[in-house]
């Protein structure tokens, strides 16, 4: 992450840096006057000699960054686990979640558990902070829930609207996803869209509520639901983005984002030429941009006749970021060594 | 634990053992699914039958508690109620009942239908038979067809002649949910015998109670009829109650006084150490917890060192789970106030971990181990160490239920902090992607110890098991049909340590390769053994096993939602 600590130096560009050591992402926003959004965390990467690193922790140490707000889209193990750490080293920043919180799926397995307990501790470090009202965020799609960012960014909650919160509840099977906190970062005319896993009806309840053009408008998105086409939304993306568009995706890594024809890459590729993706799903150790079909040629392995991938084994350094100029436009782009671009 | 419940009813020389299918566990040896049947037959018939028993049955789970228990416990007579009501319109839950049934017939197990008589009258003819074989039959609460299934058993165990003890156990209210069968009855009596003595307290209390004045001029003339009357019935179940539940019977009198009284002070209460008894009864009948929080916070405030009172006030706010600050500042309070209480130290570790504040409970970790040591006080791992792993554990925090879990001297590490250590390396594993085996066989080189459930050979023609692989379903794609499977793989001959693989499985391949009848739809999360076999003649072959679902591991239970989370419900 070497890289990273050149942005610490940079005061005249927004930056974004979006980490996804798979599975797990975290969005950091920062403005040049040293505020910074830390959307969501994950522990890993799973690389056993890279075991008890928290990439985002490890980022905000490069960048010289003290969080000025912290969020939590939605509880789920690949954006909450970790947050805890966070929220008890930055313990006076804000800490933002949607208020409705729904038991994480059971399950029987280690890994079931460990989910259940990442989970459970972020919400109780979230509980010990918002007793403290100034900690206190309630990410909901209202005015008030509005945030500044340094002197001149500001962040909007997209969703979900108190409606849709209130309903979550009611639902047979809740979903997390539903419910996530999509969100809306300006700084002058820098527009960003941060997706969080909002599913796709989601973004179809954001786009009534706010004006249709908006997300068409916007510099950079930060694909929802590591880009699986049950986050595609036409608003979200963007009807025609130009290329130079930065859109960013974290694999999670169990066939999500999904290379099949018609599925979550292919879809993705109707509008969007490039994708900037942090790390490959199924990574074995390749080294730099790769293109569909170096992916699908890692598929190729079979174990009694069951096709295979690769192992699970990441480089730890899976990120993008991004130094947006104040007109929107991309001044650099830095990629760690996992990363990679998904070229239509 | 089903099976261990299983193993020790067995041992206990049970033959036959009803289980409630209404209640949370089904964790004895038998079978009547005469309770599901009539309650499939409830359902709507429009719905899919998988469906409707996953969200209100959760039917694939009691299938498989019931087919593992059949397995571990051997009964002798085994009874169905109308089998054919099981599996339905749906193919994963017919193979499935059909598999049981096939292996209940090849071990020559007794197989009865359950009578359809009326609740009342198969309820007088088992006392009637229990009678008879001089055996105690308790707590008869239960759907009514169960109790059919019940009779019918023991009727059909009386016929074989064979048995040596009948004893059925149905509970629906739980009140023995997490008690232990014993193999002497001698608890159930005793229970029984305080539960008893419970009710007539609470009437005698009650018709007391309705005697006093009630008027504001009576006012003192009801106090210390009350007290007085408190007083007797105290005394009178110190008689009637062993020594060592004496304090329970003491206060379960000062509860039932205190429903009937309109404040705490008309009982004549007004010691901390009396406010402090009647908070803790308050508290153990769990349906008046903020009455027992009142109640315990004005016996602290009578005495603010009073430890018994400090304990309550701190247990019942922890266990309440809204305010754990309030929790952790009355477990410190304790902790200052007797340093050499480990209890008080474990509760305040044990808050801090369920306050998400690994590191305030990393330094009051290291704190109890300087103050039990100055204060020359061992430490109980079964009271110290294990509850706070335990809990660190329920939130994934594994550094340091790690560091508690190796703090226990080798020579006290006893089967429960075996499994501790089991659920914590594979917590780990998980953690770094390796979750491909239950929790407690993830064991150094568990690859040495092979397969659970492949056979080294094909016994239809012999072929030789070259290679397996470990693995879970870490994925579901039921739009694509797609299982994904995160395995590791282990090569006959090859030293190890395996290789990790992940691969996908369409529902199509799963099908020819799947061994047993789980329905591809119920593969989520669920261990898997995928074998490679080598026959004398021809191709490589593969066979896919489903593992068993693991049995929930007994945590502590995560605290209850906050008021910031519950106003908007």
């Amino acid at each position: 992450m070497d890289d990273l600590a050149a942005l610490a130096d940079d005061d005249e560009h927004l930056h974004v840096v979006l980490i996804g050591p798979s599975p797990g992402e975290s969005v950091l926003v920062g403005t040049p006057d040293g505020a910074w959004l830390v959307v969501d965390s994950m522990l890993g990467p799973t690389h056993p000699s890279q075991q008890d690193r928290h990439p985002v922790a490890e980022a905000l140490r490069r960048l010289g960054a003290y969080p000025s707000l912290l969020a939590l889209t939605h509880p789920h193990h690949d954006h909450a686990s970790g947050l805890t750490d966070l929220i008890n080293t930055y313990d006076d920043a804000p800490v933002g979640c949607v208020p409705v919180w729904i038991a994480p799926a059971g399950g029987m397995s280690s890994t079931a558990m460990l989910l259940k307990g990442d989970a459970e501790d972020a919400r109780a470090a979230i509980e010990r902070a918002w007793k403290d009202p100034v900690r206190e965020w309630r990410l909901l799609a209202d005015p008030s829930a509005d945030r500044s960012l340094g002197t001149h960014g500001r962040v909007e909650v997209l969703s979900p609207s108190q409606q849709e919160a209130d309903a979550a509840h009611a639902y047979p099977t809740p979903s997390f996803n539903a419910i996530s906190a999509a969100m809306r970062v300006t700084w002058h005319d820098v527009e960003l869209i941060l997706g969080a896993d909002l599913t796709t009806p989601g973004w179809q309840a954001v786009q009534g509520r706010r004006a249709p053009t908006t997300g068409d408008a916007a510099h950079m998105h930060k694909a929802s639901h590591h880009g699986s086409d049950t986050g595609h939304h036409a608003w979200a993306l963007g009807v025609a983005p130009p290329t130079h568009r930065p859109v960013g995706l974290t694999p999670y890594n169990v066939r999500v984002p999904n290379f099949a024809p018609g599925r979550d890459i292919d879809k993705l590729h109707d509008t969007i030429d490039e994708l900037a993706m942090t790390a490959v799903p199924g990574y074995a150790g390749n080294p730099g941009p790769v293109q569909v079909a170096s992916i699908r040629a890692a598929r190729t392995a079979t174990v009694g006749g069951v096709p295979a991938v690769g192992g699970r084994h990441l480089a730890f350094d899976a990120w993008w970021a991004w130094s947006l100029r104040p007109d929107g436009t991309v001044g650099t782009a830095r990629h760690g060594s996992a990363a990679n671009v998904v070229i239509r | 634990m089903a099976r261990r419940r299983a193993a020790h009813l067995r041992d206990a020389g049970l033959d036959v053992v009803v289980v409630d299918c209404h209640a949370d566990g089904l964790d004895a040896p038998l079978v009547v699914l005469a309770a599901l049947a009539e309650q499939l037959e409830r359902l709507d018939p429009n719905c899919s039958l998988a469906a409707r028993f996953a969200d209100q049955l959760q039917m694939w789970r009691r299938l498989e508690l019931l087919d593992e228990s059949l397995q571990a416990a051997s009964p002798d007579v085994v009874l169905f109620d109308a089998p054919e009501l099981w599996g339905g319109q749906c193919r994963g839950a017919r193979h499935r009942c059909e598999t049981i049934v096939r292996r209940i017939e090849q071990a020559g197990w007794r197989t009865e239908r359950a009578p359809d008589r009326e609740p009342e009258q198969l309820h007088d003819a088992l006392l009637a038979l229990a009678e008879a074989a001089g055996q105690n039959v308790s707590q008869l609460a239960h759907p009514p067809r169960a109790v059919g299934a019940l009779a019918s058993a023991v009727l059909a165990r009386l016929s074989s002649g064979a048995g040596r003890r009948y004893l059925a156990r149905l509970t629906i209210d739980g009140v023995y949910r997490d008690w232990h069968l014993p193999p002497t009855g001698e608890a159930g009596t005793l229970v029984e015998a305080l539960m008893e003595f419970d009710g007539n307290l609470r009437r005698l209390a009650r018709e007391v109670a309705e005697q006093l004045p009630a008027s504001a001029t009576g006012a003192a003339r009801r106090r210390r009829a009350l007290g007085e009357v408190r007083e007797a019935l105290t005394a009178a179940g110190a008689e009637r109650a062993p020594e060592r539940h004496r304090l329970r019977v003491e206060a379960t009198a000062l509860a039932a006084l205190l429903s009937e009284a309109e404040t705490v002070d008309e009982i004549g209460v007004i010691g901390s150490e009396q406010l402090t008894l009647l908070a803790a009864s308050l508290s153990a009948r769990a349906v008046d917890r903020g009455r027992a929080q009142e109640t315990a916070e004005r016996a602290v405030a009578l005495d603010g060192e009073d430890i018994d009172a400090l304990r309550t006030l701190a247990g019942l706010v922890d266990d309440a789970g809204i305010d754990l600050s309030e929790a952790r500042r009355l477990w410190q309070d304790l902790v200052m106030l007797d340093q050499g209480d480990q209890d008080a130290h474990q509760a305040l570790v044990s808050a801090m971990l369920a306050d998400a504040d690994e590191p305030a409970a990393q330094l009051a970790w290291q704190w109890a181990g300087l103050d039990l040591e100055k204060h020359h006080q061992a430490p109980d791992p079964d009271r110290l160490h294990l509850p706070i792993a335990a809990t660190a554990l329920a939130r994934s925090r594994t550094r340091i239920a790690r560091e508690v879990l190796f703090d226990v001297p080798p020579n006290r590490r006893m089967p429960a902090w075996r499994s501790l250590v089991d659920v914590l390396e594979a917590l780990e594993a998980a953690r770094q992607h390796e979750d491909v085996l239950p929790v407690g066989e993830m064991t150094d080189r568990w690859w040495e110890q092979g397969p659970r459930r492949l056979a080294g050979r094909d016994p239809v023609d012999g072929a030789r098991l070259i290679s397996w692989l470990a693995g879970r379903v870490s994925a579901l794609d039921l739009q694509d049909q797609v299982a994904v499977i995160q395995g590791m793989q282990v090569i006959d001959g090859d030293p190890g340590p395996p290789q990790t693989q992940e691969l996908m499985m369409t529902a199509d391949l799963y099908e020819r390769l799947a061994a047993d009848s789980v329905a591809f739809e119920d593969l989520a999360d669920r261990y898997v053994e995928l074998g490679v076999y080598q026959p004398e003649a021809g191709p490589e072959r593969s066979i896919l096993r489903v593992r068993r679902r693991p049995e929930p591991l007994a945590l502590p239970a995560r605290r209850s939602p906050s008021r910031a989370w519950r106003d908007l419900r």
